[in-house]
């Protein structure tokens, strides 16, 4: 269960991805309702949908600190020892990833899209967050199955 | 790979409570709403974002919808490809578990919550629920990768 070269380029590509993420999530818990969260979150100079958004967005974070990013963490430390159980929580955190955007792709894809433009929307606006959950899901249990590459 | 009759069991009730009950909402809304599955004021105009954000979980559960099939199929096979499906569905019921009660909370803090009173303990046990199969889930699978 040691890690390669591909584990070393997923656990790479998932900080690059995640990191703002987390960030971004970070400053809604600490800022809830300030311009630099919403600059973060929602776009420079908007503002929230509704009052329901702004506390859906900040469930969202709560969730993502909760679970999300202990799952991501733990799951990088333990690839990168080469561990099982590493595996399976790196497989999580892609779990999470994949299903996290796919709601954004139905709520969030009609404001953001149009403004950011396709390459930027299937880039690190979203696509990223896709194709890392993916790879990662999938790399995971591949490893676990005794496959090793 | 061997999964235990009783796993498969729970994982099946924990599937239906689930997806298929979110299948219902996309398919046959005014069902899933008469049948009390929808909060009445989430139809309001007011929680328009709400509701919006209800279907696009809706079509997210669709995944584990479609993961809880193949797992169990292919965990009754003995396939280990099931593992990949099981991890899927159980990673997404830890996750879906603190997403959907901080927003409640949130909601309700505020006054914003479409649920009904009557209904806001069955909305948390069942939330509750999930989490905890899906720890267990996690665990349980995690066993299944080592054997």
């Amino acid at each position: 269960m040691q890690p390669t070269i591909i584990t070393w380029a997923l656990v790479i590509f998932g900080f690059i991805t995640l990191l703002p993420l987390f960030w971004a999530q970070f400053s809604i818990l600490y800022r809830p309702d300030s311009q630099q969260t919403r600059n973060l979150l929602i776009g420079e100079g908007e503002d929230w949908r509704d009052k329901t958004h702004f506390r859906m967005s900040l469930g969202a974070a709560w969730a993502d600190w909760l679970f999300f990013a202990p799952v991501f963490l733990i799951g990088n430390i333990g690839v990168l020892l080469g561990h099982t159980w590493g595996y399976m929580f790196f497989g999580a955190a892609g779990a999470c990833s994949l299903y996290i955007n796919i709601i954004l792709w139905f709520t969030e894809k009609e404001y953001v899209y149009p403004t950011r433009g396709p390459l930027k929307y299937f880039s690190y606006y979203w696509g990223f967050f896709m194709y890392w959950g993916a790879l990662a899901l999938t790399y995971s249990i591949v490893r676990i199955s005794g496959f090793a590459f | 790979m061997e999964v235990s009759t009783w796993f498969i069991v729970v994982f099946v009730l924990a599937w239906l409570a689930g997806s298929a009950t979110q299948v219902l909402f996309l398919v046959a809304p005014k069902l899933h709403h008469s049948l009390g599955m929808t909060e009445a004021n989430a139809l309001k105009p007011e929680f328009k974002w709400f509701l919006l954000d209800e279907k696009a979980i809706a079509f997210a559960d669709m995944t584990y919808f479609i993961s809880g099939i193949a797992f169990v199929w292919l965990a009754l096979l003995g396939n280990k490809t099931a593992l990949i499906f099981g991890l899927y569905s159980c990673a997404c019921y830890v996750y879906i578990a603190p997403l959907a009660i901080s927003r409640w909370l949130l909601l309700a803090k505020h006054d914003l919550s479409p649920l009904p009173r009557r209904q806001v303990a069955i909305y948390y046990t069942y939330m509750v629920l999930f989490f905890i199969f899906g720890l267990y889930g996690l665990f349980y699978l995690w066993g299944l990768a080592q054997a």
